[in-house]
């Protein structure tokens, strides 16, 4: 059976398109006491993301991007304030999902088995449901294959279809595709834009590259000197062409937004 | 097939040089290959091997796992705290450095001519070496494979059994590598001294009554034991666990 056979969708998945998260970040500080003293990533973010809309996280070189990633997951604790999900008016049992800047998949572990791991305890795990998620990444012919037989950009699609499996309302993505050249790293945009498009999650997106966050995000947050400094609605219509007016016009506007911080 | 030409190779070298040093030494003192491989088949075919070979074999199996699972105690508490470490470094490092012959007289002279004599000695070679090798294959956990087990909210145990076993499986293979290679050395020098049985006490008991030949015979039913052991359990093993590294490592590990 050819890939274009085992084309997956979310309906074919048994997913609630609809189960999407909201996040809420209230009044987070992060510091820390290091060697050169006293530092202060960030203090008294507000933030909340609607469910289903694609975000991106921009800033500079050690702005708090991945601090900020770290304490919406969970891996790291704020100094102040607090992160709440909800689904459906309810706090409760909100998924969230994790996809990192490496791919983080066990080396002696066939690609089924990397997604069997998150599946700790689930009565409705089946190997029919892992071979389904990476159906729709593309990866139908390497199943049993471990990771060394794979590319690093096959090993990210399995890092993205793990975090997919657990059902997420939520998405959390550090700068997933950073380390690939961009021939594969444009793929995966456009896949994690035809499965994000399926399943509707929420995605919270963080990157240091403003093209990929405008081709990618419905709302971009710059991060930088301890707080938001720029929240953007991207205005531009799907699919983006990036090299349309419109796109070049508004990257030259978030770019400017993004150098309005060194003023 | 290139492996098995280069053991080939390594095998029929070794039988040359043997014969091209028993050509130099009197028969008395070293003999031929075939000789001595007859002589070390006359001596299964006659059934006295088997009980001086599990005496043996128990000690060691014994010793073995005694030492495995000290040396991989501490092994984990040095690389994981470091207070540990700090507490425990100086003993491993003392422990290290002790001939296993020394340890072979003590044990004697603590349990006599018993078989605790060359399990223990061999516990407390084989401990450090064990200990020093785990400690750094701990410390080689890739932390963002624990990371991501902790953002998918998975159990301790889980973590354990999939990530952090597998992930020091290299260097827990490699410790008891050495840890059986050290086993068969100390419990057969501590059967020179502390046992009636065993074969170590076998091969010392044909030097003392200067019959050299059977000494080289239960020399050689030894190293066959030894053979057997690495290529009929620990080989398979590795193979097995190194599965996934299908390529260049496998290569080098073989």
């Amino acid at each position: 059976m050819s890939q274009q056979d085992r084309k997956v969708s979310g309906a074919s998945l048994g997913v609630d398109s609809g189960r999407a998260g909201w996040i809420h970040v209230e009044g987070l500080s992060k510091e820390f006491d290091t060697q050169q003293g006293h530092e202060v990533v960030f203090e008294d973010l507000n933030i909340d993301i609607e469910p289903g809309t694609f975000v991106t996280l921009l800033g500079k070189s050690g702005s708090g991007k991945s601090t900020l990633l770290n304490i919406i997951s969970g891996v790291l604790e704020p100094t102040t304030g607090q992160v709440r999900f909800e689904v459906d008016g309810s706090e409760e049992d909100v998924t969230l999902g994790h996809v990192f800047q490496s791919p983080r998949v066990l080396p002696w572990n066939t690609l089924v088995q990397n997604i069997e791991y998150v599946h700790e305890n689930d009565p409705d795990y089946t190997r029919d449901l892992a071979e389904d998620y990476l159906d729709l990444v593309e990866l139908s012919e390497h199943y049993d294959k471990y990771p060394t037989q794979i590319s690093g950009g096959q090993k990210q699609r399995v890092g993205i279809a793990r975090a997919l499996s657990i059902d997420p309302e939520i998405l959390l993505m550090d700068e997933p595709f950073s380390a690939l050249d961009e021939i594969t790293a444009e793929e995966l945009r456009s896949q994690l834009l035809e499965i994000w498009k399926q399943l509707n999650k929420t995605v919270f997106f963080v990157t240091h590259d403003i093209t990929e966050a405008i081709e990618l995000s419905d709302r971009m947050l710059m991060l930088g000197d301890g707080g938001i400094y720029a929240d953007l609605e991207v205005p531009l219509d799907r699919p983006r062409r990036m090299d349309s007016d419109e796109f070049l016009k508004f990257r030259q506007k978030a770019l400017d937004a993004f150098h309005s911080i060194d003023e | 097939m290139d492996g098995w030409i280069a053991r080939a190779f390594g095998i029929v070298l070794f039988f040359a040089a043997w014969t091209a040093l028993a050509s130099v030494f009197p028969e008395e003192l070293m003999p031929y290959p075939q000789q001595a491989l007859a002589n070390a088949w006359a001596l299964v075919e006659s059934g006295q091997v088997w009980p001086h070979l599990a005496a043996t074999m128990a000690a060691m199996f014994w010793g073995f796992i005694g030492g495995m699972l000290l040396g991989i105690q501490m092994g984990v508490l040095m690389g994981i705290d470091d207070y540990q470490r700090k507490f425990l470094t100086p003993h491993v490092m003392l422990s290290l450095s002790i001939p296993h012959i020394s340890w072979g007289i003590t044990a004697t002279l603590v349990f006599g001519f018993d078989i605790l004599a060359p399990i223990v000695a061999t516990i407390l070679v084989v401990f450090p070496f064990v200990a020093v090798t785990v400690w750094k294959g701990v410390e080689d956990i890739d932390g963002d494979l624990v990371e991501m087990s902790k953002s998918f909210d998975l159990s301790f145990y889980r973590m354990i059994r999939r990530v952090i076993l597998p992930n020091t499986a290299p260097s827990l293979l490699s410790a008891s590598r050495l840890a059986l290679a050290m086993s068969w050395k100390t419990v057969t020098i501590t059967e020179v001294f502390a046992a009636g049985t065993g074969m170590g006490y076998k091969i010392f008991s044909a030097y003392e009554l200067i019959e050299f030949e059977a000494a080289w015979a239960w020399a050689v039913v030894f190293m066959a034991v030894i053979l057997i052991v690495e290529y009929g359990i620990f080989k398979p093993v590795q193979r097995k666990v190194f599965e996934y590294r299908q390529d260049a490592d496998f290569t080098m590990l073989n």
